[in-house]
Parts: structure tokens; C-alpha cells; sequence
């Protein structure tokens, strides 16, 4: 069969330019660590990737929601807790107070201890996240949910200003976490649902007044002190309530830390399954058609240096 | 009586045609198109004596042109194929590797989006957060107008390519017309002799011509006719036809390639241009590019009319109900630039999980609206009341509004996505206009932000089967796979032609090994041819000194 000279000479230099690509192609892959290149090389990797990049910055997004949500729970938390301490402290002076041996004039001593409580009790209500939120005042975030008002008679009464609303943050794929309370579910009235309900604020406000008064009959005193009582026991339970609540959650949250950073350690095995270079297989590769490309330039040297016009003189 | 002078000069000439021949051979064994050429020799008419024949020398009858027509036609089929599947690949692999860099598409920066979401559904009022997410919203709009832009780009470069492809398939037509004309006249000058190196030359200009689009050629008396799509002649005999390249009349930035038939343009759709790289261009644009400016269109949409609607569910800071968060540009319609009606038609979103990535036409033909789907060409409803015309436009996500009279043959093209990427803006002026509260007063409220959340991953698209994110990976994985495909193909049809083109070059091209032996054979022919002439000197000599 005839050959023409510039068959020999194009595909002696077409095969060349070939396995030059080749090798190119996989020194392109060695120097950036990745399998795919271009999202032709593995159409269905190049899409897998992508959704499992997604999937592994929601999760890290959840991480971090995490950390915010456990921060605020904690401030909570701890805010709770004090306000329980105070609470028992302000049942221990109403006990206290019911002593029949006190004077009047012992009794306007408790009575001011009990303001200081109160005031504390407001202050703690009021309590702010690390970013300023109010925490204990539903949507109402911007202002303190806890004021005192006086009226136009001189008498001052303490009243909520926040609403019910709840705050949740995505936590994990479909599941979400309150980071506020509502203030009146908190420190509810009682009785409940009735317009002449009293929280805890209002009742310790009339105990102050009832033990500043002096020449009180002891049996509207003690009437007092034991509805003052009760009320107290039913927000304690109620803030204790909350406050185990809070510490489920944040049990919660540590274990979906460890669910979240096993799935982020699955995503980056999965995406490095999807994109990353086997640099023994990629290396070897590299050698073999370095072999090939140098056998090649060998046989296209030997094959194109035959003329016949070498014998010519 | 032969002479012996007469048969060693038949022989000379005939060695030096044979030199002549090989000399040009081995001058053109790099000419590309050119064929090898073989001298026919026959020898002479004998002349009758009483004792029988004597020769009288040799004649060189023809210098033959090696070439196979049959392989030759296989060339042009194989060279039309391969360089369109050549474009397709080159002009897929720009969008392919636009998408290559994981960091770099719109992926991170819709993550980034929904992360500042995140952050803000954990202290909504916070200032600091609500810019970010503003600052992330400006940022995959530039992402969005960056891979619009990119693909607009390589838009406008096909229609610069459609131009000159055209011409250089009218320049060919030219070349094509005029080699007919001088290989006529030469082989009138030549008494029927084919002039050799003019018709490798016609060749070459016939495979340059098939490496743009695809041709069917048919000889007549050595004319070539040449024609392209249904049998539109490109070329017949002396005369060369030209194309035109046009706007089209919906898409004045879309260049079309029309035949022109006495003043009557014909625009010619890319099935009817198949082959070369014209045809690859067109192919490629419809087949790949612009359902890709509307695949991201339609993710831009989407996201932004889910995002606006929600804003709208809920109250702002200030209490008021929440405005635009992304300004989305109004669906593109174009009218026929032949439409003699009066009407004028516009549309809007109806439903984005309808939506296609196609785009639609409506006309008006005998005295009813058709409304058609380009992607596959379905026609969705044909009416006389134009009601069932919206209704049918509603099942495909957008509705339809009309002012005026369509007349029989007007026209217009609808694209409810082919702008968006490219043209998508923030709306949001102030960070005070993200809606994160279902009800005003309540700063501390999130549960509008959680409904935005949940968008990262709902599936609004494709009747709910698709996320805004999975729709944008079947887009990356659809581009791989084809541009994939395409490497694989325009492979094998570059190993077609390679055959093809090694067929013909077995037969036509020059061996210079083999020119080498012939100049030997001419030259020892020739140094024979002259001996022969010597010794008829020789005799002539001893007869003249006999006396």
C-alpha cells in the first residue's frame, strides 16, 4: 500500500500533540489536587458536589446558629436561676414577716428588703443577650419589657410591656429552638385568665405596702402574706419550669453539635470522593505516558530521517 | 523509413516530461489540496515495413492527476461533520469551564445569602446583620450578571462568528464560481485536457467551503453545482448566489443567516443549516446556550419573586408591609418587526413553579392565535378567543396581556427568562426594608426570616421538583454532560475525517521515496535516450567517412 510523506509526517505529529494534551491534562490535575477539572469531566460528580457543598454550609450554618442559640440559652439560663435564688429569698422574708412577735417598725425593715428584691427581680426580667436583645419580652426585643408607671394618684404599678411572640432559630435540618420568653408566661397571673389576675410583681408590690402600713390588724396581714405566698410558690415552679426547660435544650443542642460535625465530616468525605485527585493513580499515569510520548518521538524520528534522497548524490 | 534521430528525441522528451512531472511532484508534496501527477506514455504508431512494424519512438499521451472522486466526497461529509461538532465543543466548553471553579459560581454566593438569613433570624433588628444580608443580595445579583454577562458575551461573539462564517462561505461561492469558469476555458485551450492543478484547486476551495457548512455537489460537463440546506444552489456553473446575515425580526441582537431569493430573504433555521461551523454555531445557540441564559433566568426569577412575596407577607421595622427585595425586569416580548397589526402583548409571572426554560411564540394564522413552545415546538393552543390562548400561557407559568389587533401573519416572541440573570437587581435601599416580622411592633420577631430560610431548600421550580439550588446543579450537570458528549463526538469525527483525508492522501498524495525512484528512472531513461542519439551520431559518422 502507498503512504504519502505527509501522512507520516501528520500523524507523527498528530500523535504527538495527543499524548502532549494527555500529559498536560494530568499535570493539571496533580497541580490543583482535583479530579475534575471542568464539570464535563463527571457531569453527575460536578452536581453531586455541588448539592453536597449546599447540604455541608447549611450544616455549618447550623453550627454556628448553635453557638448563638446556646450563648443566649445560657444567658437565660443563668438569668433564670438568679431569679429562682430570689424568689426563694423573697418567700423566706414573707415567712419571715408572718412572725407575730415583729414590730411594726421590723416589719417596714423586711418591707425594704423586699423592695430591694423587687427591684432585682425587674432588673433580672429585663435582662439583655449579648447583641442587646431584651430576652424576656417576646417580639419586643428593642425595649424592657419590666416598666414602672405611676399613675396620676401617686401609685406605681409594674407592667409588662413585651408581648407572647416566640423567636426560633434553626437549629438543625427541621428543628428549630426559641431564644426568648415571654415575660407574662414567666411571671404569670393568677388567677389565670381572669382580669383581676396579679403576677408576682403586683402581689410583692402589695406586701410591701400591706407590711409598710402600720396598725394593721394581723389577720389582714396574714391574709395577705399567704395569698403573697402561694403566688410566690406557683411562679417559682413556673420559673423553675423554664429553667429545666433551657437546660434540656442546651443538652440538646451539645448533642446535635456532635450529630452536625459527624454529618460535616461525611460531607468532606463525600466531596473529597467526588473531587479529589488519586495522586498514586495520577502519578503513574503522569510516568506512563511520559513513556509512551518519549517512544513515540523516538519511532517518529527514526521513521521520518528514511528518504531515499539520503543515497542520492 | 523510421528514423533513429526522431525515436531518441521521442525518448528524450518523454524522460524529461517524466523529470518535469517528478520535479513538480516533489515542489508540491506540502501543497495542501494538491494531487500527485503520473505522465501517461504510450508508444508511438508503429510504421508497416515489408518485414512487419517498426517502432517510432514514444509519445506522452496525458499527465494524469491521481485522484479518487469517491473519496474525495467523503472528505467533504466527514470535514462538515467534524468541524461542526468541533464549534459545538469549543463554544460548550467556554460555558463548561465558566462553571469549572466551584468557588466562583453562583452556588457560594447563594449560600452566602441564606447564611446572612440565618444570622438574622438570630437577632432580627440587629442593624449589622440586616446589612449584611443586603450586602450578600448585591452580591449574587453581581454573580447573576456575571455569568448573564459571560454568556451574552459569547452571544455577541457567534454573531461576529455567524458574520464571517457567511463570509467566507460567499467568498468560497465566489472562488467556486470563477475556478468553474477557468477550468471551462483551460480545458477549451488544452483541446478537452483537465487542467490538473486548477481543479485540486476548485477541491481545496470545495473542502474549505464544506469546513464551513455542509454542501451537496453534483458535476456537469466538469461544472460543479454546489447546494446547501433543502437544495438552496450556492453555486451553478459561472454563477455564485450569496447569503445574507440578518436580525432577527423578534431578536435584533440574534443575527440570522438568510437566503436570498430575487430580493426575497428567507431566513434558514439551523436544521436547515446543518453542518460546518455555521451550522455548529447555530446548533450551539439554540441547543445550548440560550437554554442556559434561560435555565439561570429562571433561578433568578425564582429567587426573586419568592423572596419579594415573602417580604410582602410581613411588616418592617417601621411597621410598614415589605417592599421588593430584588427588582426583577419585565418578561421580554417582541413583536415581528413584519407585524401590520396593531396589537402589542405583554407578560408576566403567574407561577414560577410552571415555569419552563423555554421560549414561546403566538401568532396569528387564519384568523386564529396559535401559541407555540420553542423547545420542542409543541403547540399549546390554537384559537380564535384569545381567553384560551391566557389560559394556555398560565399553565406555563406566565399570563398574557393584550392591547390592539393581531392581524393573519403577525408574530411575536416571548421569553419569560432569557433577561433575568443578566438584568436581576436589588430593590432594597435600606436594610429597614427587610420584612423580618410577621406583624409590625415586634422587633424581636423572626418568623418572616424563617420563611425566607426555607426557600434555600424548598422546591419551587419545575411543578415542586426542583430547589433554586438543584436547578442551578442540573444546569451545571446538563452543560458537563453535553460538552462531554460533544468532546466524545467531535473525537471520533476528527478520527473520521483523519481516515477520510488518510484515504484520500493514500491515493493523491506524493511519496517522496517513490519521486525519488522516478527521478532515477527519468534520469536513466534520459542518459539511455541519449546514448541511443549518440550512436545514430556514430553511424551517421562512419557512413560520411566511407569515402
Amino acid at each position: 500500500m502507498r503512504i504519502s510523506t505527509n501522512t507520516i509526517f501528520d500523524g507523527g505529529s498528530a500523535r504527538l500533540t495527543n499524548l502532549q494534551s494527555k500529559m498536560d491534562r494530568i499535570a493539571q490535575q496533580v497541580s490543583t489536587g482535583r479530579r475534575i477539572l471542568n464539570p464535563s469531566d463527571d457531569p453527575v460528580a460536578a452536581a453531586r458536589s455541588l448539592q453536597t457543598q449546599q447540604a455541608a454550609s447549611i450544616n455549618d450554618q447550623f453550627t454556628k446558629n448553635r453557638l448563638g442559640v446556646k450563648n443566649t440559652l445560657s444567658i437565660a439560663e443563668g438569668t433564670m436561676g438568679s431569679m429562682v435564688d430570689t424568689l426563694q429569698s423573697v418567700h423566706e422574708q414573707i415567712i419571715n414577716a408572718g412572725n407575730g412577735a415583729l414590730s411594726d417598725e421590723d416589719r417596714s425593715y423586711i418591707a425594704n428588703t423586699l423592695q430591694g428584691q423587687l427591684d432585682q427581680l425587674v432588673s433580672l426580667a429585663n435582662s439583655t443577650d449579648g447583641a442587646g436583645n431584651y430576652v424576656f419580652a417576646g417580639h419586643q426585643t428593642d425595649n424592657p419589657p419590666y416598666k414602672t408607671v405611676v399613675d396620676t394618684n401617686g401609685v406605681s404599678t409594674i407592667q409588662y410591656n413585651g408581648d407572647a411572640g416566640q423567636r426560633l432559630v434553626q437549629v438543625d435540618t427541621g428543628r428549630k429552638m426559641p431564644v426568648n420568653f415571654a415575660g407574662d408566661q414567666l411571671f404569670p397571673k393568677y388567677p389565670q385568665g381572669q382580669a383581676d389576675g396579679k403576677d408576682v410583681f403586683k402581689v410583692l408590690q402589695e406586701t410591701i405596702k400591706v407590711l409598710q402600713t402600720p396598725g394593721l390588724s394581723s389577720a389582714v396581714r396574714q391574709a395577705q402574706l399567704t395569698s403573697a405566698g402561694s403566688s410566690f410558690d406557683r411562679t417559682l415552679q413556673a420559673v423553675s419550669d423554664q429553667r429545666s426547660m433551657v437546660g434540656v435544650q442546651l443538652q440538646q443542642l451539645d448533642s446535635l453539635d456532635s450529630v452536625g460535625s459527624d454529618r460535616a465530616n461525611n460531607y468532606a468525605q463525600t466531596l473529597s470522593a467526588l473531587q479529589d485527585l488519586d495522586y498514586n493513580q495520577a502519578l503513574s499515569d503522569l510516568s506512563r505516558q511520559q513513556l509512551a510520548l518519549q517512544a513515540a518521538q523516538k519511532s517518529f524520528q527514526q521513521t521520518s530521517s528514511l528518504s531515499l534522497f539520503n543515497y542520492i548524490n | 523509413m523510421p528514423n533513429i534521430f526522431t525515436i531518441g528525441q521521442s525518448a528524450l522528451s518523454a524522460a524529461q516530461a517524466g523529470i518535469n512531472t517528478a520535479g513538480q511532484n516533489i515542489a508540491n508534496a506540502s501543497t495542501v489540496g494538491y494531487s500527485r501527477q503520473t505522465v501517461v506514455q504510450t508508444a508511438a504508431t508503429p510504421q508497416a515495413l515489408g518485414y512487419g512494424f517498426i517502432g517510432q519512438g514514444t509519445q506522452v499521451v496525458d499527465v494524469q492527476r491521481n485522484y479518487n472522486d469517491y473519496l474525495g466526497t467523503q472528505v467533504l461529509a466527514a470535514n462538515s461533520a467534524s468541524s461542526q461538532l468541533e464549534t459545538q465543543h469549543t463554544q460548550a466548553s467556554l460555558i463548561d469551564n465558566m462553571l469549572a471553579d466551584p468557588s466562583a459560581g453562583l452556588s457560594p454566593a447563594m449560600q452566602s445569602l441564606f447564611g446572612s438569613l440565618q444570622e438574622m433570624s438570630a437577632s432580627p433588628s440587629d442593624v449589622a446583620t440586616r446589612q449584611m444580608f443586603l450586602s450578600n443580595a448585591q452580591s449574587l445579583v453581581s454573580r447573576f450578571h456575571d455569568v448573564g454577562e459571560r454568556l451574552d458575551n459569547i452571544r455577541q461573539g457567534l454573531n461576529l462568528q455567524i458574520t464571517s462564517g457567511v463570509q467566507s462561505i460567499n467568498a468560497a461561492s465566489q472562488q467556486l464560481a470563477s475556478l468553474n469558469l477557468a477550468i471551462d476555458s483551460a480545458q477549451g485551450v488544452a483541446g478537452g485536457k483537465a487542467s490538473n492543478d486548477l481543479l485540486d484547486q476548485r477541491n481545496q476551495v470545495l473542502l474549505d467551503l464544506s469546513k464551513q457548512v455542509k454542501v451537496t455537489v453534483s458535476e456537469q460537463n466538469g461544472q460543479y453545482s454546489v447546494f446547501i440546506g433543502n437544495g438552496q444552489p450556492l453555486v451553478v456553473g459561472g454563477q455564485a448566489h450569496a447569503l445574507k446575515v440578518l436580525p432577527s425580526p423578534t431578536d435584533t441582537t440574534r443575527l440570522e443567516v438568510a437566503y436570498d431569493t430575487s430580493g426575497q430573504k428567507s431566513i434558514m433555521s439551523s436544521n436547515n443549516l446543518a453542518g460546518g461551523i455555521l451550522g455548529g454555531l447555530l446548533e450551539f445557540r439554540s441547543q445550548i446556550l440560550e437554554p442556559t441564559q434561560n435555565e439561570l433566568g429562571r433561578i433568578a426569577l425564582a429567587l426573586g419573586s419568592q423572596f419579594n412575596s415573602i417580604n410582602a407577607q410581613g411588616a418592617t421595622p417601621s411597621g410598614a408591609t415589605g417592599g421588593n427585595i430584588f427588582s426583577l425586569p419585565p418578561m421580554t416580548v417582541a413583536p415581528n418587526s413584519a407585524n401590520t397589526g396593531t396589537a402589542s402583548l405583554s407578560a408576566t409571572l403567574a407561577n414560577v413553579s410552571k415555569l419552563t426554560t423555554s421560549d414561546y411564540r403566538l401568532q396569528r394564522v387564519d384568523s386564529k392565535f396559535v401559541l407555540s413552545r420553542s423547545s420542542d415546538n409543541v403547540i399549546l393552543k390554537s384559537s380564535a378567543d384569545f381567553t384560551e390562548i391566557q389560559a394556555a400561557a398560565t399553565e406555563q407559568g406566565f399570563a398574557l396581556a393584550s392591547t390592539g389587533l393581531m392581524k393573519d401573519g403577525d408574530e411575536f416572541k416571548i421569553s419569560p427568562t432569557a433577561q433575568v440573570a443578566s438584568r436581576i437587581e436589588v430593590a432594597l435601599s435600606s436594610v429597614n426594608g427587610i420584612a423580618a416580622a410577621a406583624t409590625a411592633q415586634s422587633p424581636g420577631d423572626n418568623s418572616n426570616i424563617l420563611k425566607m430560610l426555607d426557600l434555600q431548600t424548598a422546591k419551587v421550580l419545575d411543578g415542586g421538583n426542583q430547589s433554586l439550588q438543584s436547578a442551578y446543579a442540573q444546569t451545571v450537570s446538563r452543560i458537563g454532560s453535553k460538552t462531554h458528549e460533544l468532546d466524545v463526538t467531535s473525537t471520533s469525527a476528527q478520527q473520521i475525517l483523519t481516515q477520510a483525508q488518510r484515504a484520500v492522501q493514500d491515493v493523491s498524495g506524493v511519496n517522496l521515496d517513490e519521486e525519488a525512484a522516478n527521478l532515477l528512472r527519468y534520469q536513466q531513461a534520459y542518459q539511455a535516450a541519449g546514448k541511443v542519439m549518440q550512436i545514430a551520431k556514430q553511424m551517421f559518422d562512419s557512413l560520411l567517412q566511407m569515402n
